[in-house]
């Protein structure tokens, strides 16, 4: 009998659904039923209510985070894929010192986010440790303040983003060159076609279908990202470095309004929803 | 050869724009006070001295940042793995209808930021009085990381041949005893993948911890470092930068020794979808 029920296949997974069902897709659905609520941090009763979608959609504040947000994640996603390509093409010629590119990209991507913040909150200072103000300085430029203007905080961030988040994109697309038959660039060589050509007719193509899965996958990770930001700039100056996730938390944790941050966070997981759905048509038609 | 030179020339470009904030990092960390604020800062310290890190350790609450995110740690991969193992055994021995889409559907949940989750969670474990306990915080550490360990593990089992499975089954092993005494003795790269994705992921949860838990003694290295640069101010950066260190170390010491494993489940991870 005992051997029996283990004979089916779902009874290995009731560990996981269970562990899913109670900490991750309840939660899920109890931030929908939050986000028609007007419940606050402290209230237990909550009624029914289209107001924090009426009042956010219709506010300036949150179109201001999406701004916010979109700059983020296209210009992380954009710079990630274009030095995670270039690093993996460079380390794809596997010459002397190679491991050392690799070494140096993973020690980065398994930096936390929060020591990110940390660190490249070093570097940006104005006071003598901020090591990129002097650089800035030896060019003989006037000093940044990197993260207290609006827009060079939003640069900031950004750039702090891309340094965690190159090598694992580079690793991804390094990967995927390697897969690249040999062939194909020997019989291209025969055939006289310079390095160039070979990089436009052989590796992009070849490459494709992993630069979507790539950039897809960037996309969500960058969207999600906030523990670099909070240790930064906390999301300021004022609003300027503010994204989604930030959004959401400083609705729930700052003004303690838990149905209008829980309209953030479905906003936040219909987006990520449609970027998954991508995701899943380009696997498939990948097979 | 002009064109070898210049791609060492683009490695080491490379490598600094990695390294440096690291490497600028250690050496703020092993300054005097006096030397921080030295202007233009010298790369390679005058003075090397170790009393940063001693400082750190001994006036702050660094060591119990570190015990509490080691111990988040173990209490995650042990219980991922335990949920994990099972269902990817599952998914990659059974055949079952949609088998592919329930895989699909459980990585979804892969895709979903943390804050999404914590505010509800938030909100019943103060009701159940679940804030500032462990066990508590470590279920949804563990809740997030299934996913992945599962699609991971699945694919490390699946690289085992079934004919090893048949063999055992025709001496009479049970399913348990197939996945215990023949599988998991040969999948031990790909437990030692998952081993150490969840141990990055777990050591730098941040949101979560900042969340449900306000209570100094029990914050990990990334809600106490957080504490620490404002209690440090502008005045100590020295100090910060050794506590970034200190709370680093751990990752970066894995990486090292584990470079290889890291490198195989990264790309493993992604290619197979």
């Amino acid at each position: 009998m005992n051997r029996n029920i283990m004979e089916r296949w779902w009874v290995w997974i009731i560990p996981l659904a269970l562990v899913l069902g109670i900490f991750f897709l309840y939660p899920l659905l109890n931030v929908i039923r939050l986000s028609f609520s007007n419940a606050t941090i402290g209230t237990i009763e909550d009624g029914f209510t289209f107001e924090n979608y009426i009042h956010i959609l219709t506010g300036s504040g949150f179109w201001q985070v999406m701004k916010v947000t979109l700059v983020f994640v296209f210009a992380s996603v954009l710079f990630q894929l274009l030095l995670g390509l270039i690093t993996a093409i460079l380390i794809n010629k596997d010459l002397f010192g190679s491991s050392l590119v690799k070494l140096s990209m993973i020690t980065a991507w398994v930096v936390p986010g929060i020591i990110t913040g940390v660190i490249w909150s070093i570097m940006y200072s104005s006071s003598s440790w901020g090591i990129l103000n002097y650089f800035i300085r030896l060019l003989g430029l006037n000093q940044i303040p990197f993260l207290y203007t609006p827009s060079w905080a939003l640069f900031s961030v950004v750039l702090a983003n891309v340094w965690r988040g190159t090598g694992f994109s580079g690793i991804m697309q390094y990967a995927a060159l390697r897969g690249i038959p040999d062939q194909l660039y020997e019989a291209a060589s025969i055939d006289g076609a310079s390095t160039w050509q070979q990089f436009w007719n052989i590796t992009l193509p070849q490459l494709k279908p992993m630069l979507m899965i790539n950039t897809i996958l960037i996309t969500i990770y960058t969207f999600n990202t906030y523990d670099s930001i909070f240790a930064l700039t906390q999301g300021g100056p004022g609003n300027s470095t503010t994204v989604l996730s930030l959004g959401a938390y400083k609705q729930v944790f700052r003004y303690l309004n838990l149905g209008r941050g829980s309209a953030y966070a479905v906003i936040m997981l219909i987006l990520s929803g449609t970027f998954t759905i991508l995701y899943a048509w380009f696997m498939g038609s990948d097979q | 050869m002009v064109k070898k030179i210049s791609i060492y020339i683009l490695y080491g470009l490379v490598s600094i724009f990695f390294l440096l904030p690291i490497l600028w990092i250690i050496s703020l960390s092993l300054k005097t006070t006096s030397e921080i604020f030295v202007f233009p800062p010298t790369f390679i310290p005058e003075e090397i001295t170790f009393d940063n890190f001693f400082y750190v350790l001994k006036n702050t609450t660094m060591t119990t940042y570190l015990w509490n995110s080691f111990k988040l740690v173990i209490y995650t991969v042990l219980g991922t793995l335990l949920v994990a193992i099972p269902a990817a055994y599952s998914f990659s021995r059974f055949d079952f209808k949609n088998k592919a889409k329930l895989l699909f559907v459980i990585l979804i949940f892969q895709m979903i930021s943390p804050i999404v989750i914590g505010i509800p969670i938030y909100r019943y474990y103060s009701n159940l009085g679940l804030l500032n306990n462990y066990f508590g915080l470590s279920m949804v550490y563990i809740a997030i990381q299934i996913p992945f360990a599962t699609f991971l593990l699945k694919g490390g089992f699946d690289a085992i041949p079934k004919e090893l499975d048949e063999a055992a089954k025709i001496d009479g092993a049970s399913r348990f005893q197939l996945l215990h005494k023949v599988i998991l003795p040969v999948a031990l790269p790909a437990l030692a993948s998952a081993t150490i994705f969840i141990s990055i992921n777990a050591w730098s949860q941040f949101l979560l911890p900042y969340l449900l838990l306000d209570r100094t003694s029990q914050y990990p290295v990334s809600v106490g470092i957080l504490m620490t640069q404002g209690n440090f101010q502008q005045i100590s950066t020295h100090y910060l930068a050794a506590a970034s260190i200190i709370a680093l170390l751990p990752a970066i010491v894995m990486v090292f020794l584990l470079q290889k494993f890291i490198l195989k489940a990264l790309t493993a991870g992604a290619v197979k979808g």
